[in-house]
């Protein structure tokens, strides 16, 4: 394996952690205006508890993608920064929105009003930042993004406005928000809320099965190419046992054993990418960019990797006792819980 | 602002000037000027809330400190 490759596994990598964890909190947040009956307040205090230790924590995986994209595959970035302009400056702007209106709607105490205004701007962000995250994943593969000398030969909306992006895009949500029902199905502390998020999770499985089919019709009008690669004897294999992983997944939430649940609706997601990244491979960009003709020269990414490797040794411990002091299973009586929780929150912030 | 300043007019010194990496993306006025106001806006909300927990809400004495937490 070239550097080349290995530096494009890594990026693959990050994308899959960053869909299984910061996906769960876009998810979140769209479940968020959805909350609704007699428990609302209740299935709202759920969502925010669980995003708000690892919200900001989660984009280093973003961070990280759009930086190793950057300086290893330099022609790859400037061709989305031309030709994807629009949907990046949407994710760019959901994502501050989101953030910005989630931290405005807890400060803003003793406001109702402005509470769910600002509830409202968090949900309706964190719902179009998948889509639109999932719209570039569906262009970049449908051979629509063409740059040539910094002129985008289907100019800024024909590169990604298309029945394909944008069923993808609709895909990208669905995923979320069945990732997130699961997650929140196993942080409710009562059983009527993990109810709540458990029938949730199932309508966004079907959902999620829904778009996958309507995608991948789609996609025999305008992908033909990531199709057949897709059914390729190199991708089918994680094709089909993403397909077991994700009846597994529906199955254990219908069955109430949530924290197998959890497990398959992540690995769900990650095998999903992964069978894109493989189908997509060598391309990064169908139809021109590869990774061997946008790769940077060799010792920059020889250095990358060093440099990413290196950056892992702290990064992982850290997210590790991160996820360990907010997410461990929970051992305390509620009432108890509730007090240690508030008294960890004081001293991590 | 030394740094950019005094840089300019290259953006890699002595290697690139800063009119050849700008993106060949039109209307880059309405996108920076968009995205400026969002952050004038944010930025203002964000003084005026830390303003306003520093100043008002101190004298409230009913505040539980498990409600501010972001």
């Amino acid at each position: 394996m070239n550097a080349g490759a290995a530096l494009a596994a890594v990026i693959l990598a990050s994308t899959i952690i960053y869909a299984l964890l910061a996906g769960a909190d876009y998810g979140a947040g769209f479940w968020d205006i959805l909350c609704s009956g007699t428990r609302k307040h209740e299935q709202r205090r759920t969502i925010e508890r669980a995003i708000q230790p690892v919200w900001e924590t989660n984009h280093v995986w973003l961070i990280l993608v759009i930086v190793l994209v950057f300086s290893g595959f330099p022609e790859v970035f400037s061709t989305m920064c031309v030709g994807l302009a629009v949907p990046l400056l949407f994710v760019l702007l959901g994502i501050v929105l989101r953030g910005s209106a989630f931290v405005f709607r807890a400060y803003f105490v003793g406001v109702p009003a402005i509470q769910t205004s600002w509830g409202r701007v968090f949900s309706i962000s964190s719902s179009f930042t998948p889509f639109f995250l999932g719209i570039i994943i569906g262009a970049i593969s449908c051979d629509q993004v063409i740059v040539n000398n910094g002129i985008s030969l289907n100019g800024f909306l024909k590169t990604w406005w298309g029945i394909f992006p944008v069923c993808v895009g609709l895909l990208a949500l669905m995923l979320f928000a069945f990732l997130s029902a699961s997650y929140l199905t196993v942080e409710a502390d009562t059983v009527e809320l993990q109810d709540d998020f458990r029938i949730r999770g199932l309508a966004a499985w079907a959902a999620s099965v829904f778009m996958a089919f309507i995608t991948f019709l789609t996609a025999g009008f305008s992908a033909h190419q990531i199709r057949n690669a897709l059914m390729s004897l190199r991708v089918l294999p994680v094709v089909i046992l993403a397909i077991c992983v994700s009846l597994a997944a529906a199955h254990s939430l219908f069955r109430r054993r949530f924290a197998t649940a959890r497990v398959a609706a992540a690995l769900q997601v990650a095998l999903i990418l992964l069978g894109w990244g493989l189908a997509q491979y060598p391309y990064i960009i169908r139809p021109n960019l590869t990774i061997s003709n946008s790769q940077a020269p060799n010792n920059v990414l020889v250095a990358l990797l060093g440099a990413t490797a290196a950056g892992a040794v702290v990064l992982l411990p850290s997210l590790a006792l991160l996820l360990y002091v907010f997410k461990r299973r929970k051992v305390y009586s509620p009432s108890h819980r509730n007090s240690t929780m508030s008294v960890t929150k004081e001293s991590g912030l | 602002m030394v740094t950019e300043l005094g840089r300019q007019p290259w953006i890699i010194y002595h290697l690139m000037r800063t009119r050849d990496a700008v993106t060949s993306m039109p209307n880059l006025s309405l996108t920076f000027s968009l995205m400026t106001a969002l952050y004038i806006l944010l930025g203002v909300i964000t003084l005026w809330l830390l303003a306003h927990h520093v100043i008002v809400l101190p004298k409230q004495v009913n505040q539980k400190p498990g409600e501010v937490t972001g």
